[in-house]
């Protein structure tokens, strides 16, 4: 029989912080624990206890290392009687409720001992609940009484390190929201939304222990089903926006149900304690270098009427459209701009699905730059730009047809003359004024001036490509060698007459005849109209050079080549023939579609010819090797 | 002809007996007349040693060295080709190297004994 006393009730006193006291408990249990990760040196022994305090035992009692001895020399075991002389209380986890005790340092009362009393294990709820079981009786039936290890009497609550799973005095005297605005996804109430210190979206990182922020819905998806390695799942994402920036929150499965209906796009909700992890750019392309999840401890509260005014409806990260060249295809970005003009609603046939799609293109304008926007079905259909307004895209893909074009998406959002940005008064007011009328450099045109596009191709891709075929020319680079020259159609007789360029006919008695014209003239101009294939290591291409770019390529004018020609002079044009022939050169060619009795041809016209610039060429050789390459060289 | 190898300084010790070409900056050109320092493309300091007396070549100049890899990494030289000034204007020595190095990753892809 053990004269010592066991301080009922201090197990529970300890779990609710009131770790002064320095109760006598009796060990029903010692485990161990290897904790080879903890102490990587000597892969040193941790020992937990379950602790009795005669009425209740609780088994997550961790001893400190530096009392492990008294097990390792049996001083102290099972039934031993112990006095706490350092303890501490930590949290585990807040969700669930899970606490442990450190005990750091403790006294062997007495080593050998019998079971006192019939303890059974703490109940959670009491663990989590404060206050009602502080005040239990200190008698219980078989537990005697004595005035030495009479418990100390519990202190009201103090904050305790991390104990987030129990309520504070602060939270009690939180009043309750009860209009039917509120909703709450988790039962714990509103300990978690701290109105008074709202964080900043752009601020949020996984690092945080407290937050709450106020943001607007400006996007929900519908719920998705999905199946991975672990089984089918469910998800919804939104996103979330403030007056310093926007995130993308999450939910899945049994949150995405609850959270699912609680969200309504455009309104404002105070969201905290949702999980923040490092965003995965394959599917969010918002300006956030973080992604939110929700959990199941998050809470989320609605906005009263009128106090998420303040909070913007969406979050932009515009570019300018010039920018847009520099953007890969497939890429999202935010536009703005005014509409300058709009198609009608044009009916495409999809050309594997075999579906009908109604799109529109409309031109965008804004003070650099213009490129044509494509809007998709009902989008396409609800769409009137006819006043000339500011358009917002957020979210809308760029593509590479014919220079660089944007193309909505699913996702898209298009806002007309949106109220957030300064960028709407500033582009109306440009307009206006002067942006009607302005000739702006189009990204979604192959014209010469604009057309920074043309890339180098090989003639074998040209052809590959399907490259002219389409409704607008094409420009392309090719780095080839003339290989033929037809000398003997190089040049023809021009109608003197400027801007005429038709060939007249010789009536041989000294006059030429222009038909264009309709006049006869007593002389005429000799002209380039170069027929000529230029080859390369993949294929060979019959192109036309006119011009100054065929003078630039044999060297001679048309007229001394016409002289030449009349003089019969064939060895001298021979020679320069051969010459032209020598070495290689780039040549930038308008592939376009000539309708032609019948016949769609693709013909190619030379627009500009120049000698290879070998360190460039080299250069672009190295980036195409290393685009092919898995990884870098 | 056999084939000469383009190396660059980093290559040498690899291509032991073998035929090479390497490219570079002369740096000296030592007063037996025989021996020349040359700055590779990566910026390596090889020696050439040739059979016949080194002439037209002064510091400065890019020239290509045709020859075997000696056992003391070394390039025993039979053949130095030099180049007009217009020619090696606008070399870029270091697309070279990075040339150099492609032919070596894909060795499959470049071409030799046409």
């Amino acid at each position: 029989m053990t004269s010592q006393q066991l301080a009922t009730g201090a197990l529970l006193r300890y779990l609710h912080g009131n770790t002064e006291e320095k109760a006598i408990l009796q060990v029903v249990g010692i485990k161990t624990i290897d904790s080879k990760t903890d102490d990587p040196s000597t892969g040193t022994k941790r020992y937990r206890l379950m602790l009795s305090d005669g009425k209740s035992t609780f088994s997550s009692c961790m001893l400190g290392t530096q009392m492990n001895h008294l097990i390792d020399n049996r001083s102290l075991k099972e039934n031993s009687i112990i006095r706490i002389q350092r303890v501490m209380m930590n949290t585990i986890d807040k969700q669930s409720g899970r606490v442990m005790l450190m005990i750091y340092e403790l006294e062997v009362v007495e080593s050998d001992c019998e079971r006192i009393g019939d303890p059974v294990a703490l109940p959670l709820s009491d663990i989590i609940n404060s206050g009602s079981s502080s005040n239990r009786s200190e008698t219980a039936s078989n537990i005697p009484a004595s005035a030495t290890t009479a418990a100390l009497p519990s202190t009201t609550n103090v904050i305790r390190q991390g104990s987030k799973a129990l309520p504070t005095l602060d939270d009690r005297n939180t009043p309750k929201k009860t209009t039917s605005e509120s909703t709450r996804a988790t039962s714990k109430g509103n300990n978690a939304i701290d109105k008074e210190r709202i964080t900043n979206i752009d601020t949020l990182n996984p690092y945080m222990n407290k937050w709450t922020i106020k943001a607007r819905v400006s996007s929900k998806t519908q719920i998705r089903t999905y199946e991975n390695a672990r089984g089918p799942g469910k998800l919804f994402s939104c996103d979330l926006v403030d007056q310093s920036g926007e995130i993308r929150a999450t939910a899945f499965n049994v949150e995405c149900d609850k959270i699912y209906p609680l969200l309504e796009v455009g309104k404002v909700y105070y969201i905290a304690r949702a999980s923040l992890k490092p965003v995965n750019r394959q599917y969010n392309a918002l300006n956030n270098d973080y992604e939110m999840t929700f959990n199941y401890d998050t809470c989320i509260e609605a906005c009263d009427a009128g106090e998420g005014d303040n909070i913007p409806q969406i979050q932009f990260n515009f570019i300018p459209i010039s920018e847009v060249a520099n953007r890969a295809a497939n890429s999202v970005c935010d536009i703005i701009g005014v509409v300058k003009s709009t198609s009608d609603m044009q009916t495409i046939m999809g050309k594997t699905s075999q579906k009908e799609f109604h799109k529109r293109d409309i031109l965008l304008v804004d003070e650099n730059a213009s490129i044509t926007a494509t809007l998709w079905a009902k989008q396409a259909e609800e769409f009137d730009g006819s006043s000339h307004p500011v358009i917002a895209f957020k979210g809308i893909k760029v593509g590479d047809y014919n220079g660089r074009t944007l193309s909505s998406v699913n996702s898209t959002l298009i806002c007309q003359d949106p109220p957030e940005t300064s960028r709407t008064t500033e582009l109306r007011v440009w307009f206006d004024r002067e942006g009607k009328t302005m000739d702006l450099p189009d990204l979604s045109k192959g014209s010469d001036v604009a057309n920074r596009q043309a890339l180098f191709k090989t003639l074998a891709q040209i052809t590959a490509e399907g490259l002219g075929l389409g409704d607008k020319p094409d420009y392309i680079n090719v780095k080839a060698l003339l290989t033929i020259i037809k000398k003997d159609s190089a040049v023809y007789m021009m109608c003197p007459e400027r801007g005429c360029g038709k060939k007249v006919v010789d009536e041989n008695n000294g006059t030429y005849r222009c038909e264009k014209c309709n006049k006869i003239y007593t002389n005429f101009e000799w002209a380039y109209m170069l027929s000529a294939e230029i080859s390369d290591v993949t294929g060979s291409q019959w192109i036309n050079i006119f011009r100054h770019e065929a003078e630039a390529l044999l060297g001679i004018s048309a007229d001394e080549f016409g002289n030449y020609r009349m003089n019969q002079n064939e060895s001298i044009i021979d020679n320069v023939v051969n010459k032209a022939m020598k070495h290689e050169r780039i040549f930038k060619l308008r592939a376009k579609v000539d309708q032609f009795n019948e016949e769609r041809k693709v013909r190619f016209t030379c627009t500009h010819v120049s000698d290879v610039d070998w360190a460039f060429n080299a250069r672009r050789l190295i980036d195409e090797i290393k685009q092919m390459e898995p990884m870098s060289l | 002809m056999t084939h000469h190898y383009r190396i660059n300084g980093s290559m040498i010790q690899q291509f032991s007996g073998k035929p090479v070409s390497i490219i570079g900056t002369v740096s000296k050109v030592h007063p037996s007349g025989n021996v020349l320092d040359l700055e590779t493309s990566d910026q390596q300091h090889i020696v050439v040693r040739s059979s016949d007396h080194i002439v037209d070549v002064s510091p400065g100049n890019i020239i290509e060295v045709l020859g075997e890899v000696d056992n003391r990494n070394q390039i025993a030289c039979d053949t130095i080709v030099t180049f007009e000034s217009e020619q090696t204007a606008n070399f870029d020595m270091d697309m070279y190297n990075q040339a150099v190095m492609l032919f070596q990753h894909y060795p499959q892809d470049y071409l030799v004994n046409l």
